[in-house]
């Protein structure tokens, strides 16, 4: 008995044991850079390692970009715009130096950075700027920007010198500084390859596989202030849960993506922290104003009144954020609107319900998880509405299913961060690539073209608010609240500052491990 | 022998022209996903010509036939780079994983079947049979999970919680990556098939040429080794097939939980992006290699019944 036992014991255990021995003896891994220090003020050095949700959409190509968190991650190490917002949303220049306009406000003179290079070393001029707008507004382009841009025309852009470029508007555009900050719109050289990309930002590409993890390595000729960190490593992860894990576990230092209801205890546990920014990020539910039961605007103010909004901020964030008043922009230079905060009236909700004909109203609601709260919401208002009488059925999809439909839903959630002239043109006017309620309202499109053309600040924060009394009068949109954005971090990452447009996770140039 | 190949050939025509219509049915596609929401109408239309979604489903599916009969299994909708550089990496690491997994799996298995079965009812299989009930029910992602929980991020901290393998690296320069998805493939592998081994042992053990060699005044090593084992083994090299390919078609779940860079995880990010190719060609890799786990369980059964006494 005891000879059979150790022969089996011994047989099992040595053929285990070389197979994976075997296994080890096959390769070493590759080498790996040294880690910095253990010191809490700023030093160099290190690979900071983030985690974000991806797939193998993703791609580095920031002009043809699908607008994923992950992609705009790594875009902007990688490259940089004409403008930009800091972390309290204010302008700032970037690779501009300045823009000025003509009195008519329809010819811009941008006058740009000197001593900017690209990562191969090539010098950043005024022809980089126009093949980065030519390549946008293209005829045959398939890029999202090529709407953002739609008042250029190609054959009205002039490069005067290297550093100096005019550009001929269609019409008058006041906000010509700020359209220059959005996302896509970030400048390549003449001479981008996709797979090779080649940009002025704090990092350099070193290689990318997508779906998988991306390495950049710092450029010490940044324009600005060059990062501490040597190396940035974005590693994709299509579950959020997986990536706390890997944060919790030492595998990653950040995690962008932290579904609220883990913050608290995410803040709470040892090693790590998080960061909390408050933003002007909104989740909406649009109904459409056009066509179906919500073309009555008496059925979409009841819907309104239907929501209680604290309660949707409470549950469906977690608290983190703030109640909203059913028009855009959380703050806002120009102030508030002078409306009343609306609150939950469901009597009055009702009697609307019954004026209209729609007492028994049944409706799918669409909503699919593109950032934490999505699905919830949408979960908590089917429930409020119920004491109404409202019967919503939640549908929730996966992305594919619900981009096949949006943006002509019936109804659904939506989540959007973006300056409020980009908002306007995007989502609440007709011909807006967005206008998920197909909104179309006379008096609001004649403010916001007035808005558009003015270049005066203060003129155009009037007109701002009236735009913004007439979307909570008739609008398609139940603004219940803005989201907060949430990222988690371990205890030796250094330098990330809460951002109010909800990027925080993106500045890396600040950051050092130690 | 050559029936069955046919057959299996029949098989795996029909899964990919299943799998074609199933995707197809889902609603959404690949245009979308790689223009994002605020593309025009006019763009999506565009792109959608230029990937060709919209030809009729019968001549995209014989399009792809044609090409996989060829040895060309197309081109990614999303990225353009062809399916089989997408897919050969991907398959590289799964297969680390299975392989891995079954030599630490199989010969546990016997080992642990075997001892159960000398010294039945002792302790050891007592705890190990109540062990096998619990695993047995409960799902593998749960098993990972708790695995996750105990070894990488809440009771101790010493191993990965998820398994990030740099681009262009192999799973094996990573050994420390693979304990944990290892380890579960051969805890629900293990607890499965020596269960299989022990009932075969003992039954072997009762037979009566086993009574004979005991008789005769064979050492019990002896026994074991050369009479009864050769024997038992039969049930439990079709079991091993069979559980190789079950768990080929279950990595879907155990890769996902851990964020493992393998075919399943490819499999699932493809089906989210609508990317059919890509979809197609897993699934057909997958069911090929069923097909052949299969094949060679049977084969192997058919020489162990035929071999000693």
């Amino acid at each position: 008995m005891n000879l059979s036992r150790k022969r089996f014991l011994h047989v099992a255990t040595s053929t285990a044991g070389l197979a994976g021995l075997g296994g080890l003896a096959a390769c070493s891994p590759p080498p790996e850079s040294a880690s910095g220090g253990g010191e809490s003020s700023p030093q160099k050095g290190g690979t900071l390692r983030v985690a974000a949700p991806g797939s193998s959409k993703d791609a580095l190509d920031p002009n043809f970009s699908s607008g994923s968190l992950i992609d705009l991650l790594r875009a902007r190490q990688l490259f940089d715009g004409l403008t930009s917002l800091d972390v309290e949303s204010n302008l700032q220049y970037d690779l501009a130096e300045s823009m000025e306009a003509n009195a008519a406000g329809d010819v811009w003179t941008v006058h740009l950075r000197s001593g900017v290079t690209f990562h191969d070393g090539t010098p950043f001029t005024a022809d980089a700027v126009a093949f980065t707008v030519n390549r946008i507004i293209a005829p045959e382009s398939t890029a999202v920007a090529k709407n953002l841009l739609s008042f250029i025309s190609s054959d009205a852009i002039e490069v005067l010198d290297d550093q100096t470029l005019r550009f001929t508007l269609r019409e008058p555009y006041g906000l010509f500084p700020e359209v220059w900050t959005n996302k896509y719109l970030k400048v390549v050289p003449t001479t981008f390859d996709p797979a090779a990309p080649v940009g002025t930002g704090p990092f350099v590409f070193t290689s990318f596989t997508p779906g998988q993890t991306s390495t950049f390595t710092r450029y010490d000729d940044y324009w600005a202030t060059a990062a501490l960190v040597d190396e940035v490593v974005i590693i994709d992860f299509a579950d959020n849960d997986a990536a706390i894990n890997a944060l919790k576990g030492g595998q990653v230092h950040i995690t962008a993506a932290v579904p609220l209801g883990q913050a608290a205890t995410l803040a709470d546990t040892a090693g790590l922290h998080i960061l909390n920014s408050e933003t002007d990020m909104y989740i909406n539910i649009a109904m459409r104003t056009d066509e179906g039961v919500f073309a009555d605007a008496r059925v979409r103010e009841a819907m309104r009144l239907i929501a209680d909004r604290q309660e949707l901020v409470d549950v469906a964030l977690n608290g983190y954020g703030a109640v909203g008043n059913d028009y855009i922009g959380r703050y806002s230079a120009c102030g508030n609107p002078d409306v009343p905060q609306r609150e939950q009236d469901i009597a009055r909700a009702k009697e609307l319900l019954a004026a209209a004909g729609q007492s028994a109203l049944t409706v799918d609601l669409a909503t699919t998880n593109g950032t934490a709260g999505m699905v919830e919401c949408a979960q908590v208002f089917a429930e409020q509405a119920k004491a109404a009488g409202v019967t919503i059925n939640v549908k929730n999809l996966d992305v594919s299913a619900y981009l096949e439909v949006a943006p002509n839903w019936t109804m659904a959630v939506d989540f959007f961060t973006d300056t409020y002239p980009q908002l306007v043109s995007r989502t609440l006017l007709p011909g807006g690539s967005v206008n998920e309620t197909h909104w179309n309202n006379e008096e609001f499109n004649t403010l916001a073209a007035e808005m558009f053309q003015t270049v005066d600040a203060s003129a155009r924060c009037t007109v701002e608010n009236e735009m913004k009394t007439v979307e909570y009068e008739d609008g398609g949109n139940i603004i219940w609240g803005f989201a907060n954005v949430v990222n988690a971090y371990s205890d030796d990452v250094h330098g990330l500052v809460e951002d109010q447009t909800g990027k925080a996770v993106e500045r890396l140039t600040g950051v050092w491990i130690g | 022998m050559l029936t069955r190949c046919l057959l299996g050939l029949l098989v795996l025509w029909i899964v990919s022209v299943l799998v074609f219509l199933a995707t197809q049915a889902l609603p959404g596609d690949v245009a979308r996903i790689v223009l994002g929401q605020e593309a025009t109408p006019q763009q999506v239309v565009l792109l959608r010509a230029q990937l060709g979604l919209d030809e009729p489903l019968s001549s995209q599916y014989l399009a792809w036939l044609e090409g996989v009969l060829t040895g060309d299994f197309g081109r990614s909708l999303l990225t353009g780079t062809p399916v089989s550089e997408l897919l050969g990496p991907r398959l590289v690491n799964s297969l680390t994983l299975v392989v891995f997994s079954m030599v630490i799996a199989i010969p546990l298995s016997v080992a642990l079947g075997v001892l159960t079965a000398e010294r039945r009812d002792g302790l050891l299989d007592r705890v190990l049979l109540r062990a096998s009930m619990i695993f047995n029910a409960v799902p593998d992602f749960v098993v990972a999970t708790l695995l996750v929980v105990v070894f990488a991020t809440t009771v101790f901290h010493v191993l990965p919680a998820v398994a990030i393998i740099p681009s262009g690296g192999r799973p094996w320069w990573y050994p420390d990556q693979l304990v944990l998805p290892v380890a579960t493939i051969v805890m629900m592998a293990t607890t499965y098939l020596y269960r299989l081994v022990r009932a075969s042992v003992i039954d072997v053990l009762q037979s009566e040429y086993v009574l004979m060699a005991e008789l005769k005044g064979l050492s019990r090593a002896r026994v074991l080794f050369r009479h009864a084992l050769p024997n038992a083994v039969a049930p439990m090299v079709q079991a091993s097939s069979l559980i190789v390919a079950t768990t080929l078609g279950g990595l879907v779940v155990i890769e996902y939980v851990f964020g493992y860079p393998g075919i399943g995880t490819l499999l699932t990010d493809s089906v989210g992006t609508r990317d059919i190719p890509a979809v197609q060609a897993v699934v057909l890799v997958i069911a090929a290699m069923f097909f052949v786990c299969n094949l060679i369980a049977d084969l192997l059964a058919g020489t162990t019944r035929r071999g000693r006494h």
